[in-house]
């Protein structure tokens, strides 16, 4: 059941991140932790937001162009373009977890 | 219910709001990590659109019929429309398609209005933009044009296909400069087109001839500054053949530096240099031979296929993605053209038709003048005064916005019946400039597409045509080549000349007319049977002695290209290529001689020795070369020291060109060969032998020995395409090329400019053209279409052009995609 959790709240801030952006993540995240109401919740929301990310990178992996622009955004920021594609996920990662902590924090958890 | 322990709350809100800041704001320069990272809606979605799909159908509104657009192995788009006006629409959508951000941009640097996309960063480059009158003219011409004339419904049909492709966009499929800087794209707008024109006029058609006179006359007087920027090229080549087999050599003679001219002194004490330089603030720099553009064409009797052979070869800034996108148009029995257009600009600027084949290079004739005005009030005036008589300035408040429109800044600019007024120092100069007058450049493409022969395409932009000027040269099937530096040229008063300050005070010193059409440099059908220009004084000052201009570059690529011409007397389209990248030099073929004489009698070690090296090249600037660098840094150094008289404490001066160096070679003991800063007194051949060693000297200095590598020429020049946003990941530096100061590809200053598009076209039935640029069609620069071009330029090659005359023509290994628009409500 948790495996399931995890899974539907990736589907659900992958789906957010396509329809509305970014910031679906943490809300997202918020919500799970408010249902949830668990200790559980931070890491729960942490692996989903990872595997929603990695997931929409994977999808642009699948196009040819992906290792250019790799390359392109490693230059810009300025480091290697695998620590960008790491540092994507890291954001959704920060973001899940921070907002289900604060959450859980205000609501408390069930014993 | 158990509570979590509240310092862990407080950190994980802090973390959270700190994450969410960063995100959402910009910091720095880096972009707000948020919208930029997401890995659906931002960058990473880059990616999606770097290829075409293979088979798309959009409906576009507005459109008449169905139009097909099938894009070649190039990732060219052939538009099969059945009216000119979906032609055009369809032309809009594809450019947009692949060139949107830099459409914007383009339009928005013409316009002054980079502040709105770039923030207050870019406020400085908008307001030297809205002080030269640029944005309030394409405003004025925009309101002025007739909505019921051809140009412009085709110049709507345009916006309209453009705005139909944005209008379309989701967020997520923005250009990746749009999601970097945070914006949104604009919809586009037919006063963007003006701003664009003006934009290119800015390129091309400014001039600073009476800075430069000021500035040579307040220190060398007034003789010295007319001899050294002269009216009239020494070394006579020009575009309108003069019956003439080789360049002639006018017996003219360089007077010695003078004494400071008074009158100069003066004003230049009223406004000084660095303050007139803002006048022209908003005209990109660019060095010598920047754009150095060439065009020729070579008649059937003179061609080994028996057709009419046209090359272009038109020098620009290089940008990435670049200034050019290819595109073919075929309405049938009504238009086919193919050729480049500037994203923004509706039409097929350079290229040809089933009949008739055109290109430009600039002519540099002088369109804009300067006059001091007398005003009411020094530091804000409202008017001004012309023959004794107040007249109003026609005032007009500028606002800068940020991207949230918030506003940034407001300016008052100042107008003349003239143009618009700036204060310099101390002194109000208002500018008359042909480019903020041209009212009908579109209905000139407009006609130059649908000409069936040279003589009507040239007669088309004669008449409606006017800046910046060109000089079009146009080759048909018929066989006709020809050649005419079109555009409007002002006639001005008195002694006729533009390039000295006159008084605005008197309406005696306005503009009185415009050049006739019959009295332009130009030639239909030579009997030498080819035709060549390359920026240089397109007449011969004996055939036409009245002033144009002073902005001639040096003929050395005209003599280039015309012996070549000269010499082969069967022209194949494959020779008129390997013209285009030719290594040779007729600057150092005329130089080298005289630097190896005056070595010749020196028993200084370094001056046989730098000889020794200079004589071991062979005058090419091939890549692989290892004497050019050499010959440069001598040639740079004499230039230094040769016009050391004017010279300032803080700055270099006005240099005159090497081919006012060419002239004063005859004279060896001139003055102006002695450097006074040496206590010397040098002659010619003195002077040339302590530049040949100290250049040697520098040149081991920075490069080691000879048999360096250092000493290749591909280690010396490059070409640098920046991005238009100057983003190192997205531009492409250090590119070798053949070529240097002069030679037909020329190359100098910062690399920054070069040949924009080379094309052959031979006027065969079928056509057959050749071409590239450096870059690709894509702007987006993740797409491997982004710069696919870059290699075949850089070595000089040609792509065969796809030429079908119907839909469906090209083969599906030809065809890369196909786009369907399908006509839509609005």
């Amino acid at each position: 059941m948790r495996a399931l959790g995890v899974l539907l709240l990736a589907a659900a801030i992958a789906a957010g991140t396509m329809m509305v952006g970014w910031y679906a993540v943490p809300v997202l995240a918020a919500v799970y932790a408010l249902v949830m109401r668990s200790d559980r919740a931070m890491r729960h929301a942490a692996l989903a937001a990872a595997i929603a990310w990695i997931g929409l990178l994977a999808r642009a992996m699948q196009f040819e162009a992906f290792g250019r622009l790799l390359s392109q955004l490693g230059q810009i920021f300025p480091m290697p373009g695998p620590v960008v594609a790491a540092l994507t996920v890291l954001l959704a990662v920060i973001l899940a977890v921070t907002a289900a902590r604060v959450v859980t924090g205000v609501v408390g958890v069930k014993d | 219910m158990r509570r979590l322990s509240l310092p862990g709350t407080l950190a994980a809100a802090t973390v959270l709001v700190a994450t969410l800041v960063v995100a959402s704001r910009p910091i720095g320069p880096l972009p707000a990590l948020g919208p930029v990272l997401d890995p659906y809606n931002g960058v990473w979605n880059s990616v999606a659109s770097a290829d075409l799909p293979a088979d798309a159908t959009v409906s576009v509104a507005g459109l008449g019929a169905e139009t097909r657009v099938e894009y070649d192995d190039r990732a060219v788009p052939h538009i099969f429309a059945t009216n000119v006006r979906d032609a055009y629409r369809a032309l809009g959508y594809v450019v947009a398609r692949d060139r949107l951000f830099q459409m914007e941009l383009s339009a928005r640097a013409g316009g002054g209005t980079l502040t709105e996309l770039a923030g207050a960063r870019a406020i400085e480059v908008d307001r030297d933009t809205r002080a030269s009158g640029m944005p309030a003219s394409a405003e004025e011409r925009a309101a002025r044009i007739d909505t019921t004339s051809a140009a412009y419904l085709l110049a709507r049909a345009y916006t309209d296909g453009a705005n139909a492709y944005i209008a379309a966009l989701a967020p997520r499929d923005y250009p990746i400069e749009y999601k970097l800087l945070g914006r949104s794209p604009k919809q586009m707008a037919v006063v963007d087109i003006f701003h664009l024109l003006n934009r290119m006029g800015s390129t091309l058609a400014t001039s600073s001839d009476e800075l430069t006179h000021l500035e040579v006359s307040a220190r060398v007087g007034r003789e010295a500054a007319d001899a050294l920027f002269r009216m009239h090229s020494p070394i006579v080549e020009p575009i309108q053949p003069n019956g003439q087999s080789a360049p002639r050599f006018d017996d003219v003679t360089i007077p010695a530096p003078g004494a400071p001219d008074p009158d100069a002194v003066a004003l230049l004490r009223l406004a000084p240099a660095r303050s007139l330089k803002s006048l022209y603030a908003f005209a990109p720099s660019r060095a010598d031979d920047a754009i150095g553009s060439n065009n020729w064409a070579v008649a059937p009797q003179r061609t080994a296929g028996g057709h009419a052979l046209l090359a272009g070869d038109p020098h620009l800034e290089l940008t990435l993605p670049s200034i050019w996108y290819e595109a073919h148009l075929v309405v049938p029995d009504t238009l086919d053209v193919y050729g480049v257009t500037i994203p923004g600009a509706p039409g097929i600027i350079i290229g040809f038709t089933n009949a008739v084949s055109w290109t430009f290079t600039n002519t540099g004739a002088d369109v804009m003048d300067y006059y001091s005005e007398t005003v009411d009030d020094g530091l804000a005036p409202t008017r001004y005064k012309v023959d004794g008589e107040w007249r109003s300035l026609t005032l007009r408040v500028e606002s800068y916005r940020d991207p949230r429109g918030a506003v940034l800044r407001t300016d008052t600019l100042r107008f003349t019946h003239r143009g618009p007024m700036r204060k310099v120092g101390r002194v109000w100069i208002s500018t008359r400039w042909t480019v903020l007058e041209s009212m009908r450049v579109l209905e000139g493409f407009d006609a130059a597409t649908r000409a069936k022969t040279s003589d009507e395409m040239l007669a088309g932009m004669g008449a409606l045509y006017e800046a910046p000027a060109q000089n079009m040269i146009t080759a048909d099937t018929a066989g006709t080549i020809a050649i005419r530096s079109t555009g409007r040229y002002p006639l001005r008063p008195g002694d006729g000349r533009g390039n000295v300050l006159r008084d605005g005070s008197l309406s005696a010193s306005d503009w009185t007319g415009n050049w006739p059409v019959t009295d332009y440099p130009q030639s239909f059908r030579p009997a030498q049977g080819f035709l060549a220009s390359a920026n240089q004084e397109p007449f011969d000052p004996k055939a036409q002695p009245r002033y144009f201009g002073t902005d001639w570059d040096r003929p050395w690529r005209a003599i280039r290209i015309n012996t070549l011409l000269r010499a082969d007397s069967a022209v194949t389209p494959d020779a008129m290529r390997a013209f285009q990248t030719d290594p040779g030099s007729v600057r150092a073929d005329l130089f080298m001689p005289v630097l190896l004489a005056a070595a010749k009698s020196s028993s200084d070690a370094k001056v046989t020795r730098a000889a020794s090296l200079l004589s071991e090249w062979d005058r090419r600037y091939t890549r692989d070369n290892r004497r050019a660098v050499l010959f440069e840094e001598t040639m740079r150094r004499l230039s230094v020291r040769l016009w050391d008289e004017l010279r300032t404490d803080t700055s270099r001066g006005p240099v005159p060109s090497d081919m006012i160096t060419a002239v004063l070679v005859r004279d060896s003991m001139s003055t102006w060969w002695d450097d006074r800063s040496s206590p010397a007194v040098e002659s010619r051949d003195a002077l040339m032998r302590e530049v040949m060693a100290s250049a040697l000297d520098s040149i081991i200095t920075a490069r080691g020995e000879p048999t360096d590598d250092r000493w290749r020429w591909d280690h010396v020049r490059f070409a640098n395409i920046d991005h238009l946003l100057r983003l190192p990941a997205f531009s492409r530096r250090e590119i070798p090329v053949q070529g240097g100061s002069a030679t037909l590809w020329p190359s100098t200053g910062d690399g920054r400019h070069g040949p924009s598009w080379r094309m052959v076209v031979e006027m065969s039935s079928p056509r057959r053209a050749w071409a590239t640029y450096p870059g690709g069609q894509s702007g987006n620069p993740v797409s491997a279409r982004y710069d696919d071009r870059l290699s075949a330029w850089r070595d000089g090659r040609l792509d065969t052009l796809r030429l079908p005359v119907k839909a469906n023509d090209l083969s599906a290994t030809q065809r890369r995609a196909l786009l369907t628009l399908t006509p839509g409500a609005r």
